[in-house]
């Protein structure tokens, strides 16, 4: 035999960090001898949540990884020299201020565990951990009761009705196969959308900000399951007509609402009884100076809006602590960095949209602990009790009543209300001024490559058939679109899409929009003539 | 037995016969068939006006993307020429489509696309007036046809 | 006993007692591997990392001891043992077990260069079909009104899903009847043609074992050089017995298989009946829900193109057609090489029955070409410079 190379081989047994579908997968890594790992994924086909399978993004795993990790050789053997200088930094910043002046953020991109570990630090600093996912909106501490994973995956196969609010081909592509088999056997499909989605039997035109109740299609019932999403986009208003028109107490109609980060729901839940800001109120404290320490966990807010401007005022902060297990934009404006493990390699628990408890293992003899000792280190430097990784879990079962972990079973939670800041109920909206010059409504449909900043074939918008010819636009040519103040100007390809006139969509954070909704101009973008 | 809910909005809509005239792409090898072409308009032969043609250096260069994307983009038929087996300035290129042809003539064929929609045929730079017929022949054959499936009612 | 030579039939069975009683039939598969590392003629093995019953991940060894711990059969694994070793670039030695569809991947990739046969070493096994894992898991809750996690072991035999739970019961439905609701064996599983893995090293199984070495020993035949070196070299280093295959045993060999295979046709008839009505229309139908994540292209056993192939580059997200060029370059290109196992069926999002589509190209020009890819060295058809080569 030829020449040959030694290699050994870990297996993690884990979730995709993509969005909270909760997806299990496999991350392969291949370590030949002396030279740098290999990642790869397999298909985790006995997950109950997708069988193995995988969207886009999550087929997309390794890239995601390599282009994103720290090196981490150097955590398989506890935490480094430069770990512990940057712990201590962290320790410094937060001990000089008061505790009114911090502020935790967590969004639900890490384990339980962490999270857990990071609520202990706050209680220790006396402030809450913010989630800025389940708090746009002033009743949403009451609808949590609702929002917290109240429906099955697979209890969507069996519904007799689904109303759909998101589009399942981009935002969640999981929840596909689940409506196709709820199809088959004979389920009525609504879309509240402007989109006409092949999965649906019925397309209702749904502006964005259009009350429910002035939706006549819109009539839940018992055997009605709705599906819809919170992220820190979404309309709030929108969630609370859902939940009234419903009724679940009364109708027994079952609601799903899906969420953006891998561990948002268990987040979420663990967070519950703090009294937590909003991100438009972090940001709007670090403006006026009275918050002096923010302390970012797995928590880009620089990818997490869609302002870009939001880095400037990141960057007034007078210590940015940034704790993170991937290279993302804030990492660069961070005072103090934390590096932690990739995501693939943590030990511990995350929370899906269905609120399954979803165990992530490996073929490791010693797992590594890295982020979830670093935030115990900063809780013993700040002078609090750093908890042990099992007493951390047995106050995880204990939050969510359950023995043992099963990811087979979903638990019955019982929630209780909660209370959050006052916030607008009103749908962000960019330049909302009425602009003259704008022929179109432009609108962001949420997915994974845009929450975590990747590329994907997906620099494009999609328009009707009938709108390009009204402007216009030549095949094959592309469309300029301005925002309303016409700053900004960029020149994209399109995609005709069955829809509704007059609506821009698009997959990927572009220049010109800087909120969910916002009014454009599109034109053809003008022939150069050859020289 | 549940069914599944019929949708209707969903179905393909098919392109209806009335005002249609069929588009025909046809990729011409430039050492025959090309030359051949020009022969026929040279020689002013009658020929049918709904034909593009497409000029490539050997038949063996259109590839399956190539024609496809022809029916996809709207194309009633494809037709593809070359040089007579032999004469194939590439010494085999000519084989190769055959073999190619065959595959895809079979693939084709699994999804009910009619036999007349693509064909291959051997004509020499000499050959104006076969080149004249085969055009003819096969404008007929597609026009009896009809507009072809994959052919959407934007496209023009 | 003489030297094992190519085309010999044999029971064979672990010597080491623990091996043979937990192996799949004999533990000789374990055996054969646990010597050829020992003695150095692979550098590593294959062995699965069992969570439970329903769940293992194949991982590299190049310890005797994980070999011996990993004895038995998973029906409820459905690996792809052909992507697993392209991860290696060829720059490992490597003993593996494998599936007949597995195996037909192995050659065609051979065929395609990215695997090279001098750095493998395979043993096919018998294979009736695999099994969805969280599907069966649901079944046993359902069906057999078992707990999943009390199981202890699971076994087919004689048209039976037996399910062994911890406190020893043995719990068995038929086959046919989990499969009338999809919760048998996986579709391509139930037409597949290749039950026996001749393409292999060594063809190993449990048909054919009968008497008292029935559940004792596995019935072997050697399929090349290289099968028979390594088969010898289990015995010379006495951790593999083998005795010659009685002549019933390798009828009655022959006629399991005849009957699965008949089985399998019949499947297949009902399976790929012809569409009434509109053909394409039917196509674009079963594909109006892909997502376009490429995870089809991404497991296929028979695909070597790599990111830059022409399915993925001619594909562009804004294009409107009714089928994507994707799927139209994917159809033609597996048409003379689909194997039917299935994985894309596995890993699609959509849940859109891809492998039934891949097929369906596939068979009217494989079976014109009377071609099976995987099974032999033949030139994939459409890699032919002539069309008279095809015949
Ligand atoms: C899915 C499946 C279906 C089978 N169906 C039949 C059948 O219908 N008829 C028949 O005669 N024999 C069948 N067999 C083969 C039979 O069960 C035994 O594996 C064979 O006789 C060898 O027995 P052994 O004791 O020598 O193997 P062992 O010593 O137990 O070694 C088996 C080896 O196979 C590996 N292995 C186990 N499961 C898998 C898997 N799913 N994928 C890849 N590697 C695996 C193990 O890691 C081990 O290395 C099947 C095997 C499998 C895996
Ligand atoms: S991004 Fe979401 S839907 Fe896609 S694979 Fe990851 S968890 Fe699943
Ligand atoms: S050069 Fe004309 S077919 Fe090859």
């Amino acid at each position: 035999m030829t020449k040959t190379i030694k290699f050994s081989e870990n297996v993690y047994t884990t979730v995709c960090p993509g969005c909270g579908f909760g997806c299990g997968v496999y991350l392969r890594e291949l370590m030949p001898e002396g030279e740098n790992h290999i990642l790869n994924i397999d298909y985790r086909k006995p997950s109950p949540v997708n069988e193995g399978k995988l969207c886009r993004f999550g087929v997309k795993l390794p890239e995601y990884f390599e282009q994103t990790e720290y090196n981490s050789d150097s955590f398989e053997t506890g935490l480094n020299e430069k770990h512990m200088e940057a712990i201590k930094k962290a320790a410094d910043a937060l001990k000089g201020v008061k505790s009114s002046e911090i502020a935790l953020v967590s969004a639900g991109n890490t384990t339980n565990e962490e999270h857990m570990a990071f609520i202990n630090l706050g209680k220790t600093l006396n402030t809450p951990v913010n989630t800025c996912v389940n708090h746009v909106y002033k009743d949403i501490g009451k609808l949590h009761v609702y929002t917290s994973g109240n429906v099955s995956y697979s209890e969507i196969e069996n519904a007799k009705k689904i109303y759909l609010f998101v589009n399942p081909y981009v935002s969640y592509p999981l929840l596909t196969r689940r409506l196709v088999h709820a199809k088959r056997k004979g389920a009525e499909i609504v879309y509240f959308g402007l989109k006409k989605l092949p999965i649906a039997c019925k397309n209702v035109k749904t502006k964005p900000c259009e009350s429910l109740y002035e939706v006549d299609e819109f009539k839940p019932d018992s055997e009605t399951v709705i599906i819809s999403d919170i992220t820190p986009y979404t309309n709030s208003k929108r969630i609370s007509e859902i939940v009234e028109i419903a009724n679940p107490e009364k109708t027994e109609a079952k609601l799903l609402f899906m969420k953006p980060f891998v561990n948002s729901t268990g987040a979420g839940h663990l967070s519950r009884h703090s009294k937590q800001k909003t991100i438009q109120n972090i940001i709007k404290g670090i403006e006026d100076g009275t918050i002096r320490v923010l302390f970012c966990l797995d928590t880009d807010i620089i990818n997490m809006c869609l302002n870009p401007e939001v880095e400037n005022v990141l960057k007034k902060v007078e210590t940015l602590i940034v704790m993170s297990s991937t290279i993302t934009p804030i990492c660069e404006i961070a005072d103090v960095l934390i590096e932690t493990e990739p995501f693939y390699k943590k030990e511990g628990t995350v929370v899906n949209s269905e609120r399954r408890i979803i165990p992530m293992s490996s073929t490791l003899d010693n797992p590594i602990r890295a982020g979830f000792n670093q935030i115990n280190e900063i809780i013993k430097a700040v002078g609090g009790n750093a908890k042990s990784f099992e007493d951390t879990k047995e106050e995880i079962l204990s939050e969510f009543g359950i023995e043992k972990v099963d990811e087979f079973k979903i638990p019955e939670v019982s929630i209780k209300k909660y209370d959050v800041e006052k916030v607008s109920d009103k749908l962000e909206v960019c330049c909302p001024a009425d602009e003259p010059d704008t022929n179109a409504k432009f609108i962001y449909e949420l997915n994974p490559f845009m929450w975590h900043n990747r590329k994907d074939e997906n620099d494009y918008i999609e328009i009707s058939p009938e709108f390009i010819s009204e402007i216009k636009l030549i095949k094959g040519h592309t469309a300029d679109i301005n925002c309303a103040c016409k700053s900004i100007n960029k020149t994209l390809r399109y995609k005709p899409t069955d829809m509704e006139n007059g609506y821009i969509f698009s997959q990927k954070k572009q220049p010109f929009a800087k909120a969910p909704v916002a009014k454009v101009n599109i034109k053809p973008t003008p022939l150069v003539k050859k020289q | 037995m549940t069914a599944e809910i019929e949708c209707e909005q969903n179905k393909r809509v098919s392109v209806s016969r009335e005002g249609w005239t069929p588009k025909i792409v046809m990729f011409c090898c430039n050492w025959c068939s090309y030359a051949g072409a020009d022969g026929a308009g040279v020689a002013r032969l009658q020929q049918e006006t709904n034909v593009r043609v497409i000029r490539v250096m050997c038949s063996s260069r259109v590839d399956a993307v190539h024609i496809y994307t022809a029916f996809l983009e709207g194309a009633d038929g494809v037709l593809i020429t070359g040089c007579h087996l032999g004469d194939c300035h590439y010494v085999n290129g000519n084989e190769k489509t055959l073999v190619k042809y065959k595959f895809i003539k079979s693939m084709l064929d699994e999804m009910g696309i009619e036999d007349e929609r693509l064909q291959l045929q051997w004509i020499s730079a000499s050959e104006g007036q076969q080149y004249a017929a085969f055009v003819n022949e096969m404008t007929e054959k597609i026009r009896k046809l009809g507009p072809s499936p994959f052919r959407k009612p934007e496209v023009i | 006993m003489t030297k094992v030579k190519v085309g010999d039939r044999l029971i064979g069975w672990s010597t080491n007692e623990e091996v043979r009683s937990n192996g799949g039939s004999g533990g000789l598969v374990t055996a054969v591997f646990a010597a050829a590392l020992e003695k150095g003629l692979v550098d590593n093995v294959v062995v699965l990392e069992k969570a439970n019953q329903f769940e293992a991940v194949p991982i590299i060894t190049d310890s005797v001891e994980d070999v011996f711990n990993s004895a038995g059969s998973m029906h409820m694994l459905i690996s792809n043992q052909t992507k697993y070793l392209q991860q290696f670039k060829n720059e490992a030695s490597i003993a593996l077990a494998v599936k007949p569809c597995d195996m037909r991947g192995i050659r065609e990739q051979q065929k395609r260069n990215t695997i090279d046969s001098d750095k493998i070493f395979t043993v096919g096994l018998n294979c009736g079909g695999t099994m969805a894992p969280f599907k069966i898991r649901e079944v046993v809750e359902s069906v057999y009104e078992v707990d999943p996690d009390q199981v202890k072991g699971e076994e087919i035999e004689k048209g039976k899903l037996i399910i062994e739970t911890f406190d020893g019961e043995h719990h068995s439905h038929s086959i046919d009847d989990l499969e009338v609701d999809d919760h048998g064996r996986r579709e391509n599983c139930r037409y597949c043609t290749v039950k026996i893995a001749t393409n292999s090293d060594l063809a190993c199984g449990n048909w054919g074992v009968i008497g008292e070495l029935s559940g004792r020993g596995t019935y072997v035949e050697v399929m090349t050089e290289k099968g028979a070196e390594f088969l010898q070299n289990a015995i010379d280093m006495k951790f593999a017995e083998v005795v010659e295959a009685p002549e019933k045993g390798t009828e009655i060999r022959g006629k399991v298989n005849g009957v699965m295979l008949k089985m399998a046709a019949n499947t297949h008839k009902e399976v790929f009946k012809p569409i009434e009505g509109d053909k394409l229309e039917d196509l674009r139908k079963e594909l109006e829900n892909c997502i376009h994540c490429g995870a089809c292209k991404e497991v296929c056993p028979v695909c070597a193109c790599g990111v830059d192939a022409k399915c993925n580059k001619y594909y562009d997200p804004t294009d409107d057609y009714d089928i994507s060029l994707y799927h139209l370059i994917r159809f033609l290109h597996l048409s003379d090489s689909c194997i039917g196992c299935g994985q894309c069926t596995d890993v699609c999002p959509a849940d859109i029955p891809l492998t039934r589509l891949y097929r369906r190209f596939a068979n009217p020009v494989q079976e014109e070409l009377d071609y099976m890819p995987g099974m032999d060295d033949r030139t994939p058809p459409f890699f032919l410079t002539k069309l008279e080569e095809l015949e």
